[in-house]
């Protein structure tokens, strides 16, 4: 089961200044890693070393409940031999020889029928984001009064009982090396914020928030008064909103609903480690089937630089690339790691993805969209007699046929206008049906990262883009009363 | 190497007015099965520690995993409080009051790899013999790790906790969509088999592959052990202290009233032997007890760490939890619903025409807080007559669970562990099942 997390997640785990440390040893650590992917006897070994750190703050109502930082510092070796994989990850980076053998012993214990991975050309490289504002050049005292500030604007009001401002920057470094001889340092720096707002009215409690967060820098918080006063008064106003009655109808999604729905409703769907063992979805999942409507793209790009979902390259050491999932309404592409690329004979995409050095990397999306269409928002709003707007996301669930996603905020549309407003919003569908669905797609593409992530496999959060145009879906049910 | 949580401790305590080292250390190992074949053996070491500090009337707090350098640890922690909260509570000492809670079982740290590996065979077998159209997966785990919690009012408690866990997950994929159904279970002493969950998994099925036609109505529902969490997590999060405090709990200030049926009890329960989540103390040293959250419909507690309660001006209920890396905050235990007078076939067989939900989708999506659930019952059975018809499909139900749990018409003597909840089937009354069309 797979999802998309709103508000309630963290940030994601790990990160460093101690840069300057490390890259001193720098020498030492490619040296190193490689002789170990060198030494072990087996078909492939690849070694990863992970150091980070990151910077919380976080108020609550009126307390700074958290501020400060955390580090962190770990590796793993990943072994396979004889079509058997064998995983081993530790703190104590000098037991790394220890534990490449105690992986190969693994791997030979879990071996089976042959595995094979798909080819790749050794890399060698290096990648360092560079934002406009390094989190790292700014105090501590500036972010906490950052925080401070957006907290007492969204306390002025009365009937906010109380608040949520959390503030997350970190650094990761991630050092990577394979048997092949591909051997690559990347360093990610992620920032950002997140407010929540909750009116509370007797046993009436409504909560509203916005969140930002990518790869662009410190410049991502900053000038965030407005969001506070929309979050302020949307939660308010949904004290008197009335809960939708249940029932089946059109909704047209803004741009960040999209992006959690082409998220759930295809583009785990899309990951191909759901697909290449399973004889039955292989033969659904054809390349040239067709999903939706001519106007209906999807693409899964890491190549999008500052995007949440941004990599240079994945943690099998593959670039990361833009891949079309769907072209036209047709299926054209998935999402690949190694291993389930050469199963299904297709090239690499560079998906291959972990949370931390506690995991192997697993197939997982980068920056998921939609391609615009034609129409403005008014023309779709005009063009829909009777149905539902939906606005915001607070989460998202598939289990690879059924996927639901819910909206923060949702009107009536009555006779082409907006009309009553409603709340608890959760929309369903069928990841097989729901697509075709979309009868008519916006020209307003915007993508959305956030605190929060994707969770798959136990691995959340993983930082991921997702987005979009408004566009409009047929026959959605929703679960109101 | 000197002990590094006490040369921390030493450190911190020589510079700030108070401290506390939070560490934990282990290892745990793992074998995966995916889509019908062993896939791969994982090997896990962990260590990290967490350090909270008083200093100048204020608390600071940092975490790594990163021990070649502890003095950057105390550095950290001692910006950290710079900023920090007033903390409104003391340190607990050394205490006579920890409860005799078994939560080690050595023999958890024999089973090997190839015992594993050989449970989840077995496993895969059942599930071939059963269908060869079915997708077979399984993680099967042992965990051990050693807790550490010393401070300056010389608390130094440590205790061992072991634990082995087990996943089953079954699909198929057929003219009748996506089936999937998924069992666990999690004990601190080892077990021999899975093939327990396995069966309950290759049960559910045998009766998900007749779909049953759905249309929107209202309707009881039985809510299996599985699927009652839907009803307990806004529940539980309006009985954290930290909401109480906030102000967003629905349910603050009404301790001593009555909030759903008289046959819904709620403890919080951290020394039941070898369960998942035992323990003789919470992670801030307070000595754990069974706690009554709700009592035969009546509230009875929150559930408070040392500074909620301080700043509620309320005493600590032991339910100060963490991981190393994070401050402790309030939150639950074990949790464990009371039995039921009902048989839970029976509860079926008075069903006219009813829904058993079993799995859901979206869980904790909508307005948790004042009570509301909004999920996609991606198992769950239509029953008419007392008998399963099969299953629906593509349908959302909804509701308030303090409405529904006023509505109770059942609650199951059968009780299941799933993870660290121990949990009867409860059957409820009047809720809307929203179907296509």
């Amino acid at each position: 089961m797979s999802d998309r997390r709103g508000p309630s997640a963290v940030a994601p785990s790990c990160i460093a200044r101690r840069s300057v440390e490390t890259r001193r040893e720098e020498g030492t650590v490619r040296e190193k890693l490689l002789n170990i992917c060198q030494s072990v006897p087996a078909d492939f070994v690849e070694v990863r070393v992970h150091e980070g750190s990151s910077t919380s703050v976080d108020y609550a109502g009126k307390e700074l409940e958290d501020i400060g930082e955390r580090t962190g510092l770990g590796g793993c070796v990943r072994v396979l031999k004889d079509g058997g994989w064998g995983f081993t990850t530790f703190n104590d980076l000098s037991e790394m020889e220890k534990f490449a053998g105690l992986a190969l012993r693994q791997a030979e214990l879990a071996g089976g029928e042959a595995i094979a991975l798909a080819p790749v050309e050794p890399q060698t490289g290096a990648y360092r984001s560079s934002p406009e504002i390094d989190p790292a050049d700014v105090s501590l005292s500036d972010k906490q009064q950052l925080c401070h500030s957006y907290n007492q604007m969204l306390l002025a009001d009365r009937r906010v009982r109380t608040s949520v401002v959390r503030y997350r920057d970190s650094v990761s470094i991630r050092f990577y090396a394979n048997s092949e001889g591909t051997y690559l340092e990347q360093q990610y720096g992620f920032c950002g914020l997140m407010v929540v707002a909750i009116a509370v009215d007797g046993a009436n409690v409504q909560r509203a928030y916005e969140s930002t967060g990518d790869l662009r820098g410190y410049g991502n918080v900053l000038g965030m008064e407005e969001d506070c006063d929309r979050v302020k008064k949307r939660a308010v106003d949904l004290l008197d909103a009335e809960p939708i009655e249940a029932g089946t109808y059109s909704v047209i999604v803004d741009p960040k609903l999209c992006g959690v729905f082409v998220h759930e409703a295809f583009g785990h769907l899309s990951e191909a480690d759901h697909v290449y063992e399973n004889p039955r979805l292989r033969e659904i999942m054809q390349p040239g089937r067709r999903f939706g409507e001519d106007f209906l793209s999807i693409n899964d790009d890491g190549t999008l630089v500052g995007e949440a979902g941004f990599v240079a390259y994945d943690d099998e050491g593959v670039p990361a690339q833009c891949t079309p999932l769907i072209k036209d309404g047709v299926l054209v592409g998935r999402l690949h790691n190694r291993e389930t690329a050469a199963k299904m004979h297709e090239e690499p995409t560079g998906n291959a993805r972990a949370i931390s050095h506690t995991f192997p990397p697993i197939v997982r999306m980068t920056n998921t969209y939609l391609e615009p269409g034609e129409l403005s928002f008014e023309e779709l709003l005009q063009d829909t007699e009777d149905g539902i707007y939906a606005i915001g996301m607070l989460g998202g669930q598939t289990d690879m046929e059924m996927f639901t996603f819910s909206a923060e905020e949702a009107y009536r549309i009555r006779g082409g206008k907006l009309a009553e407003k409603l709340r608890e919003v959760v929309l369903t569908g069928n990841v097989f049906k729901t697509l075709a669905d979309i009868d008519a797609v916006g020209r307003d593409v915007k993508l959305h990262g956030g605190l929060g992530g994707c969770g798959k496999a136990g691995q959340s959060p993983l930082r991921v883009g997702d987005g979009g145009p408004h566009c409009r879906i047929r026959n959605v049910v929703i679960g109101g009363r | 190497m000197a002990d590094p949580a006490e040369q921390i401790l030493e450190e911190a305590a020589r510079r700030f007015d108070g401290a506390e080292v939070y560490l934990s250390s282990g290892e745990t190992r793992s074998v995966d099965f995916e889509n019908n074949r062993l896939k791969r053996l994982t090997a896990r070491q962990f260590r990290g520690v967490g350090l909270r500090v008083f200093a100048q009337g204020r608390i600071g707090f940092a975490s790594t995993t990163d021990l070649r350098d502890p003095g950057r640890l105390v550095e950290m922690a001692a910006e950290s409080a710079r900023f920090g909260e007033e903390p409104r509570f003391d340190l607990p000492g050394p205490s006579e009051q920890f409860p005799d809670v078994p939560t080690e079982e050595p023999a958890v740290g024999d089973v090997s790899p190839g015992k594993m590996v050989e449970m989840g065979r077995e496993g895969l077998e059942m599930s071939i013999a059963a269908s060869q159209e079915y997708l077979f997966s399984s993680d099967i785990s042992t965990r051990l790790a050693t807790e550490r919690i010393l401070n300056s009012s010389g608390l130094d408690l440590q205790y061992v906790k072991t634990d082995m866990a087990a996943t089953v997950e079954v699909k198929e994929i057929g003219g009748g969509g996506l089936l999937e159904v998924y069992e666990f279970k999690s004990w601190g002493r080892p077990f021999d088999s899975i093939s327990d969950i396995t069966r309950r998994a290759l049960k559910a099925m045998e009766k998900g592959r007749v779909i049953a036609p759905a249309r929107s109505e209202v309707m009881p529902m039985i809510f299996t052990p599985k699927a009652v969490g839907n009803l307990l997590e806004p529940i539980l999060l309006a009985l954290n202290g930290k909401h109480v405090y906030k102000g967003s709990s629905v349910l603050a200030g009404r301790i001593g009233e009555r909030i759903v049926d008289e046959r819904i009890t709620i403890l919080d329960d951290a020394t039941i032997p070898y369960a998942p989540d035992s323990a003789p103390a919470d992670s801030e040293g307070v000595p754990t007890r069974p706690l009554a959250l709700v009592q035969g419909g009546e509230l009875k507690s929150y559930v408070l760490d040392l500074q909620t309660a301080g700043l509620l001006g309320l005493e600590t209920t032991g339910s100060g939890y963490r991981s190393y890396a994070s401050r402790p905050s309030p939150s639950f235990s074990n949790t464990v619903l009371k039995a039921g007078p009902d048989a839970y076939d029976d509860m079926v067989a008075g069903l006219e025409r009813g829904v058993i939900v079993d799995q859901t989708l979206g869980s904790g999506q909508s307005n948790i807080l004042a009570g509301e659930f909004s999920v996609n019952v991606s198992l769950a059975f239509l029953v008419e007559g007392g008998k399963i018809q099969g299953r629906l499909k593509d349908c959302m139900v909804a509701g308030n669970v303090y409405e529904l749990l006023s509505k109770v018409e059942g609650v199951s003597c059968e009780r299941q562990w799933l993870g660290s909840d121990y949990l009867p089937a409860i059957c409820v009354s009047g809720i809307k099942l929203a179907a296509q069309g």
